[in-house]
């Protein structure tokens, strides 16, 4: 081996002795063309390993997801059997002793937990929450809020929110990054401010300056559609927001829960900008407001084409036989479109009145 | 005087041969630096993003996928098949018949059981004359469009999609093209998420070659034992992992593939559509909304997502091979001719100053400037006047640098999507690249130099493009023969 080394030495020492005999530009065509080579067998070589890494580790890893499912599914058992608490945590501490060794295998255990607990519900998902406390894993995703990672922070909280476990970091979190200028970690911490039922959700909709995101209002919307109706938050608050696109996440949500009084939207009817005036009036149109079609009948007067139909629609679906004479008298001194959309609304109501004679009609007979 | 013509001749070969060289040497290698970065980045950030949200959202932006199909008989059943069952809320599937001559719309029409609906469309974009709108009576094929029109070209095709559809963004795909489930979902992020106008995104496209593949959905990477669509196979991860994304990075795209595409109907109906005169309405078609977009003096971008989300058929004959590659060259001479105001004006900013010229000098010249280094050797060769320690050095570092770069866009698939999982394939693979600069890339010269000529004497045709479609395909993977 050595003579060999010695031997690679020696021709490399002769060789490149040898390339001085050349012209300077031969010799910098041959040095780059020789570093090229090196450096792309390096990299085929770099492929093979990597290539056997990841299969070794997707060997292990899937015997180790086996074993850990067994557990979970063991321990579910057993602690769903309410009697036989003590044989559950003798499962967890036995667990704890032998597998949960490295912090790859914790790492691998809390991905499965939280993989497995979104086909779980009720009292069952409860339970991956326990267990999750009872591994001691909580410290590791608690951990991660601290580091200098972005990425790490992230996938912390997404695995406190996911386990719904609440703690002063989270709640820490939760107040003072859902506004910080890194949008993927605020992102998250919006949205799992939502996912855990924190009272800080939505808490960045007062210092949002910048129009949101559709993305990031569909998360909302999805998020907290999926929380329960009592932790809800209280969207009267937001209703005073600055920015726009903000005031109309907030209606839609509104509209969507069905949550707050018709008589709070009324003075978003007279905004300066076009379209939270639109979507308060949709609010109102979904609300059912019947009372505040008066209301909607000054939103005529107004210059915008489009608000102006967006009310005519509603008062076509909220209004009556009244409200229907009052549109007439708009027929003749409007924009084509205007006129449209006061005669579908007229018809709208014509409608509502004849079926609602027709059901008079069989119930009384 | 012709002493010194000789001197000037020979000073401009071989330092302009060598600087054009070292400058399109140096840019590759910058641009596979920033691919390689934003695509780990966009790894990165996109590993944990929950697409639930989207997926069960009915207000999500809705889409319209524009399908042409011109004598695709072989394939289109399962092409839309699997088109109907993409993982999104809110979109259609709008197949485009342009005068196919064989059996294409009848099958279409006994399969999904489609009866002629009276559908308007808008007509702002004009097209040959629409013969037929069906659609279907069960309910399970609900999202099909069918459209019945005269032959007209791929662009025509596009354009009578645009006029028919309702949705925001129309994506276009070709007939052939096999699309990952949740391709829509990826696709639609960046009209979702960004700040600024986004007015077109496209994927990376990958050879579907001896995939297997199951109903029109892909079921089996592997890799095509026949060489030239291994050359191709390699060549796309190149173009694409090392070079489209960082011209995704710089906002400086020009193309997106006409394979797949999502694009804001808006700006491309209002940029005009596609231009039907052209083989490269694809890239024209971006460079027009780009245009547009500079003219209204809008912010907007352009995205190019990593993702391997749409798989293709790559020839896997020569002839047609050179069919495809003379029109991409045609396509692209007759771009940069249409738009040559866009030629460093600073006007239009990114694309004038920097796109438009790297796609003049270094896509568009780069076939000529080879020509003029093979023509100047063999003036030498003729002359007895080559220094062969010279030639063969620079020929060394030229072909270095081809597998270089080859290993390295092999190693951004490794660390990104790592689609071709088996060991021998990234031994093939290997293998392939250090065949290429040999017997590939002469191949793609000459059809590229063809281009250029067939564009010159005026020829306008796609010529014959003929698929063997996936059916055979799989057998072609069962049947393996030695390339």
């Amino acid at each position: 081996m050595k003579d060999f080394l010695y031997y690679v030495y020696y021709m490399a020492v002769v060789h490149w002795e040898s390339l001085y005999a050349y012209q300077a530009e031969v010799r910098y065509f041959i040095l780059t063309a020789l570093l090229l080579i090196i450096l792309s067998i390096g990299f085929v070589a770099v492929l093979y390993s990597r290539r056997w890494y990841l299969l070794s580790r997707e060997k292990k890893w899937s015997a180790l997801k086996f074993r850990f499912q067994f557990f979970i599914y063991d321990a579910l058992v057993e602690r769903s059997k309410q009697e036989v608490l003590s044989s559950t945590d003798l499962i967890v501490n036995k667990f704890k002793q032998h597998e949960l060794k490295s912090g790859t295998e914790k790492q691998l255990m809390i991905d499965l937990m939280i993989e497995l607990k979104k086909s779980f519900s009720g009292n069952s998902k409860k339970q991956f929450q326990h267990l999750y406390i009872c591994l001691g894993l909580h410290h590791i995703s608690i951990a991660k809020l601290t580091s200098s990672n972005k990425l790490e922070k992230i996938k912390g909280i997404r695995e406190l929110s996911e386990m719904e476990y609440h703690c002063e970091a989270l709640e820490h979190a939760f107040k003072n990054w859902q506004s910080c200028p890194d949008t993927l970690l605020a992102d998250e911490v919006k949205l799992a401010a939502i996912r855990s039922g924190s009272i800080h959700m939505l808490y960045f909709l007062y210092y949002q300056k910048e129009p949101l995101s559709q993305w990031l209002c569909l998360q909302l919307q999805y998020h907290l559609e999926a929380l329960p109706h009592e932790k809800l938050p209280r969207l009267i608050y937001w209703l005073n927001v600055q920015e726009t696109s903000s005031i109309v996440f907030v209606l839609r949500m509104i509209a969507l829960f069905k949550q707050v009084a018709a008589e709070h939207v009324i003075p978003l009817l007279n905004h300066p900008v076009d379209e939270v005036c639109m979507e308060a009036i949709n609010t109102l149109e979904v609300l059912e407001a019947r009372q505040y079609v008066d209301v909607l009948f000054n939103l005529l007067e107004v210059e915008q084409e489009d608000v102006k139909i967006q009310a005519i629609q509603a008062i076509g679906k909220l209004g009556n036989s009244f409200h229907a004479n009052l549109l007439k008298s708009l027929l003749r001194q409007q924009a084509e479109q205007v006129t449209f959309a006061v005669k579908a609304a007229i018809e709208l109501i014509d409608f509502k009145d004849s079926s609602n004679k027709s059901t008079h009609y069989s119930i009384t007979h | 005087m012709k002493e010194l013509i000789i001197q000037v001749a020979v000073f401009l070969s071989e330092y302009l041969i060598f600087f054009y060289a070292l400058a399109i040497s140096s840019i590759n290698l910058l641009l596979a630096i920033i691919s390689i970065r934003e695509t780990r980045k966009y790894i990165r950030n996109n590993k944990r993003i929950d697409d639930q949200a989207i997926l069960s959202s009915p207000s999500v932006s809705s889409i319209s996928l524009l399908v042409p199909m011109y004598n695709e008989e072989v394939s289109i059943i399962d092409s839309v098949r699997s088109l109907l069952s993409l993982q999104y809320n809110n979109y259609d599937v709008i197949v485009i018949n342009d005068g196919s001559t064989d059996e294409s719309l009848k099958s279409l029409i006994t399969y999904f059981q489609l009866i002629p609906v009276d559908q308007k469309t808008s007509g702002v974009l004009p097209t040959r004359k629409i013969l037929g709108v069906y659609k279907s009576k069960n309910r399970a094929f609900g999202k099909l469009i069918v459209i019945d029109k005269l032959n007209g070209g791929k662009a025509d095709a596009l354009n009578a999609g645009l006029n028919i559809s309702e949705s925001s963004l129309v994506a276009t795909l070709d007939a052939d093209s096999i699309i990952a489930p949740d391709a829509l979902l990826k696709m639609v992020r960046p009209f979702l998420q960004s700040k600024e106008r986004v007015i077109a995104t496209g994927a990376v496209i990958r050879v579907a070659n001896s995939c297997k593949v199951e109903d029109g959905s892909l079921v089996n990477v592997q890799l095509s034992s026949n060489l030239l669509v291994r050359f191709q196979t390699l060549e796309y991860l190149r173009v694409f992992l090392l070079s489209r994304i960082a011209w995704s990075k710089l906002n400086g795209l020009l193309i997106i593939s006409g394979a797949f595409g999502l694009f804001d109907k808006e700006v491309a109906i209002k940029a005009g559509g596609y231009a039907t005169d052209t083989v490269g309405e694809d890239m024209e078609l971006v460079v027009r909304m780009r245009r547009y977009m500079q003219q209204i003096k809008q912010k907007y971008k352009i995205f190019y997502l990593p993702d391997p989300l749409c798989w293709t058929e790559a020839p896997s004959e020569l002839r047609i091979l050179n069919r495809q590659r003379n029109r991409w060259a045609r396509g692209t001479a007759e771009t940069l001719y249409r738009h040559r105001k866009v030629f460093f004006n600073p006007r239009y900013g990114l694309m004038g100053m920097l796109s438009y010229p790297y796609w003049f000098f270094f896509e568009y010249l780069a076939p000529y400037m080879e020509v003029i280094g093979i023509l100047y050797f063999i003036s030498l060769l003729i002359l007895g006047a080559i220094n062969w320690t010279y030639f063969f050095a620079l020929l060394a570092l030229v072909y270095a640098f081809a597998v270089f770069m080859s290993v390295l866009a092999l190693m951004a698939e490794e660390f990104s999507y790592h689609k071709y999982s088996k060991r021998s394939d990234t031994a093939k693979l290997v293998l392939t690249a250090l065949l290429e600069p040999i017997l590939y890339h002469p191949i793609i010269l000459i059809n590229s130099l063809k281009g250029y000529l067939d564009l010159l004497l005026g020829k306008k045709s796609w010529g014959n493009m003929k698929r063997k479609g996936f059916k055979e395909k799989k057998m072609e993977s069962t049947n393996r023969v030695p390339a």
